[in-house]
């Protein structure tokens, strides 16, 4: 979150953990979430952790896709083109 | 009878599969070929541990060659700008990955720790068992991949 509130343009996309020092997943999301200034921004749980409950509990906060590893290229890219990020003809 | 759950030799052969074919081997010339088993290089050694359900370690151990290799492979550089850092990054999500994919074949709920990565040596593990383990070589170089489970769960259930 330092890291976030230290640029003065958001990112328009985050690939999340959930497992990571400081802060998990989760809790990252819920926090961007919670604030205003990082509304637009895209969130996108790319993990090894795929019990349904993660799944269910990261999205309910405010991700907008789970994607468990190991994960492909293309797989990443497909996500990102539902999400309207990437041009779907980028899709192989 | 006690029925024991949790990961095989074919489970763990599967991940691994999928792991290379994903990150190490995305064009399918160098996939980790499983020997039997022998004595794990102790170059680098990188885990994750699990308690909840079911309490123990999943280890990834390697030459340090193959963890060179890794590194390159899994965070695109080239094999001669490795460092150490990457090698420590590269293990250590390599371990996560296995790990993860270990763990959804286990009793849940699970949590799983942050890796931790040891450049020639290796953690101690006391009181466990080794439940089902991969040995391979990949691109000439030992590889070895270790479920580990806590004695102390596995006597108490026994």
């Amino acid at each position: 979150m330092d890291l976030l509130a230290a640029d003065d343009s958001p990112p328009d996309l985050a690939l999340v953990d959930w497992n990571m020092p400081e802060m998990n997943g989760l809790e990252f999301v819920t926090a961007v979430r919670a604030d205003p200034k990082y509304r637009a921004m895209t969130l996108m749980m790319v993990t090894t952790e795929g019990e349904q409950s993660q799944i269910v509990r990261a999205l309910a906060a405010g991700a907008h896709e789970y994607v468990i590893k190991p994960f492909t290229p293309d797989a990443i890219v497909e996500k990102l083109a539902l999400l309207g990020l990437v041009p779907n003809g980028a899709v192989a | 009878m006690n029925e024991r759950h949790g990961p095989t030799d074919a489970d763990l052969l599967t991940i691994a599969e999928q792991v290379w074919t994903s990150y190490l081997d995305v064009d399918g010339m160098s996939p980790l070929v499983p020997v039997p088993a022998e004595k794990p290089s102790l170059d680098v050694s990188a885990s994750v541990s699990m308690t909840g359900a079911w309490r123990g370690h999943v280890v990834v151990r390697c030459s340090a060659a193959a963890a060179r290799n890794a590194a390159a492979a899994l965070l695109g550089v080239e094999l001669d700008d490795v460092t150490t850092e990457d090698v420590t990054d590269a293990l250590g999500e390599l371990a996560n990955i296995i790990g993860g994919n270990v763990k959804s074949l286990l009793p849940e709920p699970c949590a799983l720790s942050l890796p931790h990565v040891l450049i020639h040596g290796e953690s101690g593990y006391p009181h466990v068992v080794e439940v089902c383990r991969l040995s391979g070589t990949w691109r000439e170089e030992s590889v070895t991949i270790s479920v580990l489970e806590s004695a102390l769960v596995v006597e108490r259930t026994e």
